[in-house]
C-alpha cells in the first residue's frame, strides 16, 4: 500500500464518520422539531407561565367558590387565576407591574397580580372581574363604565373596575383629581381616561357608598 | 421565574431556622422588587421565606420615637392615625410611593433592606435619626446603608421594626419620575433641638446620603433664604437617561428650598 492510498482511506473514513455523525445529529434536530410540533398548545403554555418544580396545592378561595390545584411554588397569582381556574377576565398587559390591567382584590384590598405569587395569597378571598357582577346583573361600576363609554378596546378595563371599586369605597365623594391620582396604577393603551374617569364619579353615585 | 421552593413561618425565629436550610434563600416581604427581579430571572433563589406571617406589621408611639414593624404596608403608614399626627411627613413620604397597589403590598422594612437608590424611605431613615432594629441588634441609621443596594444587614438577619426620633418638624418632597413614581430626587428635611438634618435619596451613586452643608446652613437659618449660596455640586451623582447629574444637582436644592418652604 502506498502512502497515497493509505491516505485517500484515512480521508475516506474521516468523511465518513463526519457525514455519520452529522446525519445522526441532523435527525436529531428533525426529531427535536417534529416532537415540537406534536406537543399540544397546552404543554407550551404550561412550560411558559404555570411554574415548575416544587409542586404543591394551593387553595385560593376565588370569587367564592375554592380552587385547588397543584401548582409550582414560582406560579404567579395570575397564572393560578387565567390558567389554572381559566378565569381570563383577569388580563396581563405589561407584566412589569405597571399597567394594572391584573388587579383583582386579595382580602379586599386591590393588588397587581403580576406581582404576587399565588402561594402568597393562599387561604384568601380573591376577587377578580367575574366575581362582581353576571352579563345580566352588570356591578354598578361595570354599569357606569357601559353608560359612560368608559372603555374602547377594553384591555384595561377588568383592572380600571376593580381598581375603581376599591377607590371609591374608601373615598365615596372622590374628586376628579382624586380619581386620578388613585388610577394611577392603570394604564389605559387606548387614552381615554376622560370617560374613564367620569364613569369612575358615576359608578360611586350608583353604588351609594 | 425560576423553579423555587416557597414557605411562609409565623415566627422570625421560625423564619430565621427557614433561611438557614436553603443554600440561597431569600426573605420575602412585600415582594414589589423581588417578584420582578425573579420574573427577570435576574436572581435565582433555591427559596423563598415569606415574612408576613411573622407579626411585624404593629405601629406605636414610644415618646422619644415612633416605631413601625418592618412589615408595615406603605398604605398602612400612610393611612395611621398615629403616623399622621406623630410625624406626617412620613405618611405623606408613604402615600407617594408608586401607586395603590404597590402601596397595597410594599413593606418599609422591603424597602429599607433593599435599599434601592431611587426609593424614598431610607431618606426618612437617614434624616429621622432612625434605629434600624433585627433580630440580634439595633442599628443607627448612619451605619446602616452602606452603598447602592448595599446595607449592613448580614444575609441571615432580618429587619424586625425601625424607630424613628420625632422631629419638632419635618417635611418630604420629591421629583417623581413620571412614569415610576421612583424619586428621580427626594429630600427628606428634618428639624431637631440639636439641628436640622437633611437626606437625599435617588441621586447619589452611592445610594441614599445626607447633605451637611445644606444641614449647617439650615441649622442656623431654617429658611430657604438661607440655601441661596449653596452649590451643589454633581460629583457623585447618577446620571441616566432621565436626568444629567447636573440636571440632579439642581433638583436637590430646588427640593430642599421647597421642603423648608
Amino acid at each position: 500500500m502506498t502512502l497515497g492510498q493509505v491516505l485517500l482511506y484515512f480521508m475516506l473514513y474521516t468523511y465518513r464518520l463526519i457525514t455519520v455523525n452529522l446525519s445522526n445529529f441532523l435527525t436529531g434536530i428533525q426529531k427535536q422539531y417534529l416532537q415540537s410540533l406534536n406537543r399540544s398548545s397546552n404543554d407550551l403554555r404550561h412550560e411558559c407561565s404555570i411554574g415548575e418544580g416544587n409542586m404543591g396545592e394551593i387553595s385560593l378561595n376565588i370569587n367564592g367558590k375554592v380552587q385547588t390545584h397543584d401548582v409550582g411554588d414560582n406560579t404567579l397569582l395570575v397564572d393560578f387565576i387565567r390558567e389554572s381556574a381559566g378565569l381570563t377576565g383577569t388580563h396581563v398587559g405589561c407584566d412589569t407591574s405597571q399597567c394594572g390591567a391584573c388587579v383583582v382584590h386579595v382580602d379586599g384590598v386591590s393588588v397587581k397580580s403580576c406581582a404576587m405569587l399565588a402561594a402568597q395569597a393562599a387561604g384568601s378571598d380573591v376577587i377578580t372581574i367575574e366575581g362582581i357582577g353576571t352579563s345580566d346583573s352588570l356591578h354598578p361600576m361595570q354599569e357606569a363604565f357601559q353608560e359612560n363609554h368608559g372603555l374602547q378596546c377594553g384591555f384595561c378595563t377588568p383592572g380600571m373596575v376593580m381598581s375603581a371599586i376599591e377607590l371609591v369605597s374608601k373615598n365615596k365623594n372622590a374628586s376628579e383629581k382624586e380619581i386620578r391620582d388613585g388610577l394611577e396604577g392603570n394604564i389605559c393603551r387606548c387614552t381615554g381616561y376622560h370617560n374613564i374617569v367620569k364613569s369612575v364619579k358615576a359608578g360611586a353615585e350608583k353604588m351609594g357608598v | 421565574m425560576y423553579s423555587t421552593k416557597y414557605v411562609k413561618p409565623n415566627s422570625t425565629s421560625e423564619a430565621l431556622e427557614a433561611i438557614k436550610s436553603l443554600n440561597e434563600g431569600k426573605f420575602l416581604a412585600g415582594g414589589m422588587t423581588l417578584i420582578p427581579t425573579l420574573k427577570q430571572r435576574l436572581a435565582s433563589p433555591d427559596g423563598l421565606v415569606d415574612i408576613s406571617g411573622c407579626k411585624l406589621d404593629s405601629i406605636s408611639d414610644e415618646g422619644e420615637t415612633l416605631r413601625i414593624g418592618a412589615m408595615s404596608r406603605h398604605v398602612s403608614v400612610a393611612e395611621s392615625a398615629v403616623v399622621k399626627k406623630v410625624i406626617p411627613a412620613l405618611a405623606k413620604l408613604a402615600e407617594g410611593i408608586g401607586d395603590r397597589q404597590v402601596r397595597n403590598r410594599g413593606t418599609l422594612g422591603g424597602s429599607v433592606a433593599n435599599n434601592d437608590p431611587s426609593a424614598c424611605y431610607p431618606s426618612a431613615v437617614l434624616a429621622l435619626k432612625a434605629t434600624v432594629h433585627t433580630n440580634n441588634r439595633s442599628l443607627a441609621a448612619n451605619d446602616f446603608f452602606t452603598g447602592m443596594f448595599e446595607t449592613a444587614l448580614e444575609e441571615d438577619e432580618i429587619i424586625e421594626s425601625i424607630s424613628f426620633s420625632k422631629p419638632i418638624n419635618a417635611n418630604y418632597i420629591k421629583f417623581p419620575n413620571p412614569a415610576s413614581r421612583y424619586a428621580m430626587v427626594g429630600v427628606f428635611v428634618a428639624q431637631f433641638d440639636d439641628g436640622v438634618r437633611v437626606a437625599v435619596t435617588g441621586a447619589g451613586e452611592g445610594g441614599v446620603f445626607r447633605h451637611e452643608e445644606m444641614e449647617s446652613a439650615l441649622s442656623s437659618n431654617f429658611s430657604a433664604d438661607s440655601l441661596k449660596s449653596i452649590n451643589i455640586a454633581s460629583d457623585g451623582l447618577i446620571s441616566d437617561l432621565h436626568a444629567s447629574s447636573e440636571y440632579r444637582a439642581n433638583l436637590i436644592k430646588e427640593m430642599t428650598k421647597r421642603a423648608v418652604a
